[in-house]
């Protein structure tokens, strides 16, 4: 698929940049693509307004994406952890003033810790816009809390993601429910919501979409995966078609595997299925969209079966398309579903989804089109233009304006946003990984944790960490890394967590311009489990500093192969009272 | 052979159409009982790389099905229905794929040569996929008969379970030892193409290796793919007469390698042996990435 830009273009006043990780329709496409498709075309009449988009994604060869004349699609062509270096200098080399990201593999990462250490030219507003992470896809899909015995690559992304939000000037989420869920588990977090346009349910026409279609005829699509629980789908309707043997549900989508069990997550549903159920079931592989349009029309019901779900697009397709959608209580949907409560199941209710389906499946067109009708024109509003094209609008035009002032003088206002918090991350890495850290993104250094010590005593649960870089004295990188490993010594506050304070010590105490004699930064401990992952270390600068020595920094010398600095941590769970103190 | 003859090509278009088109058209200016070349496919198929070919051929269009089928049966029969809907009933059909193209002077040579068989409805195939190992499955590619034994043959009701569902039941069947051999599932298009015709013709199908040898020889004519130059865009980019006729498949997760042989065409011993390495070469793994 090649991107065409339409010609036209204006030139441009304000800058914005949307980071995703795939972009447009196209085969086997996700949610977020539609839908940031769909925002660059609702942003495409502002005018003095240019949208970069900075995707990942490769171009498929399915077709043409025609985008509007005031935007640019950057597709970043390398792949795992090099995508955040190209990202970061992409972003820079824009000179955004606004930037949203909303990719699911915390690709804005890089260019906020090197925002974050005064190593980037510009300075753009960013604003992480959540879509479903890492952490929640394992949470909800294993029903688990925490990333205990989740894969490498989960714990990894979901640590980037967490670093990626702390290091934003702002949160925001496309559904109430994700925004609340997100500040329930992250104290002091804030998130706005910034919903999508929806292109297709904008343009449609209801008189010409609706369809009765057969209210015994249910379909669902997406992806079958843990998380999406398409397993109590299956669940429902076999205890429902016990009395309505007409009762068809089509699941269409690709799989993956489970993460509890590595096995094919929708043949382990289709096998424990007893044979005589497969009839109630028809299982499709993505389709062409002149057969989903079929399907669209037999259908009387849209499903979505996820306990919990973001937006979820497909939920909005499929009203554009006629159908009226039963849906958790905690998902998107739920927005603009109000005035049709019934549609709704509660996740947390054993069999409330049965409940539900068993009440839809008797329902008469009359009814069905009531509530198609009610959840379609609380959607449009929800969903249009001027109230998702028009807030974006204006959060640019504010960067822009803090971005004129901070040229014209030194007292700029701070970014706005909950996570303004002048946060510092570190990422290090557990002995013998090979996976970068935040730190090394920064300084273009592969840093290693060397030797994890543990000093025996489990319920202090000490670690001595030694983390070692190859350089040489007088490398400018070197004194960055100084700067930011041995200004400080570590000690100890409330909570699990420890400050790191100024310390005297001439090969380390250098200036980054920054942070020289400032407040002190806070260091929100890693837990026992991390290190055996990366290990996340938040240096927040904050109000919470209790001087003290009880962690010095021990030793940080120059050996024959490189640099090597010691530290000395205390492993304990974060205190979840500790961000919210620090954060204004 | 006196009647006139019908090129019906169905399928989605594919960057082969073109030849596939061209081949039948090129035919028909030279033999004059090819009277009209139709081309069934779907209503958002791009048929403009096809350009002025459209003016000679007969562009036929459907909407998708919901349920493609077990490797896409429902299509097959929608398009090859439609097609058909437009053959005037005395006509005799050459049935081909968009994907694959036919020495049209050879095979209507053999169809002179067999024209009495014709006239009884016997359906003529190639050797081309008409296997040895699994019973009632004669090739679905290319198609020969009488429009009225082909319309017999394609009037076959849409499956409703999707390719998904029986490969999902086939995987889990097999697990659960509830299959012994898959070869008794009958699954794929040709066979049940061919056992509903079967039916439909008044046999009582015994599901036997007997009784599917028997019903081959009655009710179809095979022709040797080489003989007509069969051609499949697949193989080779079409560009040589090759198509497989010895290779191995494993469709089902869990079940059998299956070591597929196509039934023997060649007549002679010796040319049979010859076959038989040059397709244990051609569509072994070794030349895989030539194939493609």
């Amino acid at each position: 698929m090649s991107t065409v830009t339409r010609p036209g273009r204006a030139p441009a006043r304000l800058r914005l940049g949307l980071v995703v990780h795939e972009f447009g329709r196209t085969r086997n496409h996700g949610g977020i693509a539609a839908v940031a498709a769909d925002l660059v075309e609702a942003l495409g009449e502002v005018p003095g307004l240019e949208v970069h988009v900075v995707t990942t994604q490769e171009a498929p060869e399915d077709g043409e994406l025609v985008v509007p004349a005031n935007c640019r699609v950057h597709r970043v062509r390398h792949h795992e952890q090099r995508h955040f270096a190209a990202v970061a200098d992409l972003l820079d080399a824009l000179d955004l003033h606004h930037v949203e990201v909303a990719d699911a593999y915390a690709l804005g990462v890089q260019f906020l810790v090197r925002r974050e250490l005064g190593l980037t030219r510009t300075r753009p507003v960013v604003e992480v816009c959540h879509h479903t992470g890492h952490r929640e896809i394992w949470e909800w899909g294993t029903g688990r809390r925490g990333l205990a015995g989740a894969p490498d690559h989960f714990r990894r992304t979901a640590r980037l993601e967490e670093v990626q939000t702390r290091l934003a000037d702002a949160s925001t989420a496309p559904s109430t429910f994700l925004a609340r869920y997100l500040e329930g588990r992250t104290p002091g977090l804030q998130v706005g919501e910034r919903r999508f346009p929806t292109v297709d349910l904008l343009a449609a026409d209801p008189a010409e979409v609706w369809r009765p279609g057969t209210a015994t005829t249910v379909l669902s699509l997406g992806r079958w995966e843990a998380r999406k629980r398409q397993e109590d789908l299956l669940t429902a309707a076999r205890a429902v078609s016990a009395d309505e043997p007409d009762l068809l549900v089509h699941l269409v989508g690709n799989t993956i595997a489970d993460p509890r069990t590595g096995i094919d997550y929708r043949y382990s549903c289709y096998a424990a299925l007893p044979p005589t159920a497969r009839r109630t079931f028809r299982m499709h592989e993505f389709a062409s969209a002149s057969a989903m349009g079929r399907l669209y029309e037999e259908a009387g019901w849209f499903c979505v079966p996820s306990p919990r779900e973001n937006f979820p697009t497909t939920a909005v397709e499929a009203l554009a398309r006629g159908l009226p959608v039963l849906a958790s209580a905690a998902s998107g949907v739920a927005d603009y579903s109000g005035d049709v409560p019934e549609v709704l199941f509660d996740p947390d209710v054993p069999g409330d989804l049965e409940r539900v389906l068993r009440w839809a499946v008797v329902q008469g067109p009359k009814v069905r089109e009531t509530v198609w009708r009610s959840q379609f024109d609380a959607a449009r509003r929800l969903l249009s233009r001027e109230a998702t094209a028009t807030p974006r609008v204006a959060a640019v035009e504010r960067a822009a304006a803090r971005a004129d002032a901070r040229v014209a003088g030194p007292s700029a206002p701070p970014a706005e946003g909950p996570s303004a918090a002048g946060l510092r991350t570190l990422l290090l890495l557990p002995p013998g990984s090979d996976q970068p850290s935040a730190a090394s993104f920064a300084l273009g250094w592969q840093l290693r944790v060397s030797s994890i010590e543990d000093m025996s005593d489990p319920a202090l649960a000490w670690a001595q960490v030694v983390v070692s870089y190859p350089s040489a004295p007088g490398d400018e990188r070197l004194e960055r890394l100084h700067t930011l490993l041995g200004r400080w010594d570590l000690s100890a506050v409330a909570g699990g967590a420890v400050t790191l304070t100024g310390r005297d010590d001439a090969a380390l105490d250098l200036d980054d311009g920054a942070h020289h004699g400032t407040v002190p930064a806070v260091v929100l401990v890693p837990t026992a489990e991390d290190l055996a992952e990366p290990v996340l270390l938040d240096v927040v600068a904050g109000r919470l500093a209790r001087p003290g020595s009880l962690l010095p920094l021990v030793d940080a010398r120059a050996g024959a192969t490189g640099h090597s600095v010691r530290l000395m941590l205390e492993l304990r769970d974060r205190s979840a009272g500790v961000r919210e103190e620090v954060r204004p | 052979m006196s009647r006139d003859v019908t090129v019906l090509v169905h399928g989605p278009v594919t960057p082969f159409t073109r030849r596939t088109l061209t081949d039948a058209l090129r035919h028909a200016r030279q033999d004059r009982r090819v009277v009209r070349v139709v081309l069934a496919t779907w209503d958002d198929a791009d048929t403009d790389p096809l350009g002025a070919l459209l003016d000679e051929v007969e562009v036929l269009r459907a909407p998708d099905v919901a349920n493609p089928g077990f490797a896409n049966l429902n299509r097959q029969v929608r398009l090859v229905r439609l097609g058909l809907d437009a053959v005037p009933e005395d006509h005799v059909v050459v049935k081909l794929r968009t994907d694959q193209t036919v020495d049209h002077a050879a095979l209507l040579r053999r169809l002179d040569e067999r024209a009495a068989r014709l006239e009884a409805d016997v359906v003529f195939t190639t050797d081309c996929f008409t296997r040895t190992d699994r019973r009632y499955h004669p090739s679905d590619m290319l198609l020969v008969a009488r429009r009225p034994a082909l319309a017999l043959y394609y009037d076959l009701p849409e499956v409703p379970t999707t390719h998904l569902d029986d490969v999902l039941a086939v995987r889990e069947d097999l697990r659960r030892g509830a299959v012994a051999d898959v070869r008794d599932l009958h699954l794929w298009p040709e066979a049940r193409l061919f056992m509903a015709y079967l039916r439909r013709r008044g046999e009582a199908v015994s599901d036997t290796d007997e009784d599917s040898a028997r019903c081959l020889a009655r009710y179809c004519e095979l022709l040797s793919a080489s003989d007509v130059g069969l051609r499949w865009e697949k193989f080779y980019g079409g560009r040589l007469p090759l198509v497989p006729y010895r290779f191995s498949m494993a469709p089902f997760e869990g079940g059998p390698v299956e070591e597929a042989r196509c039934v023997p065409t060649s007549g002679s011993p010796v040319r049979q042996a010859v076959k038989d390495r040059l397709g244990a070469l051609l569509w072994g793994p070794r030349l895989a990435r030539l194939r493609a």
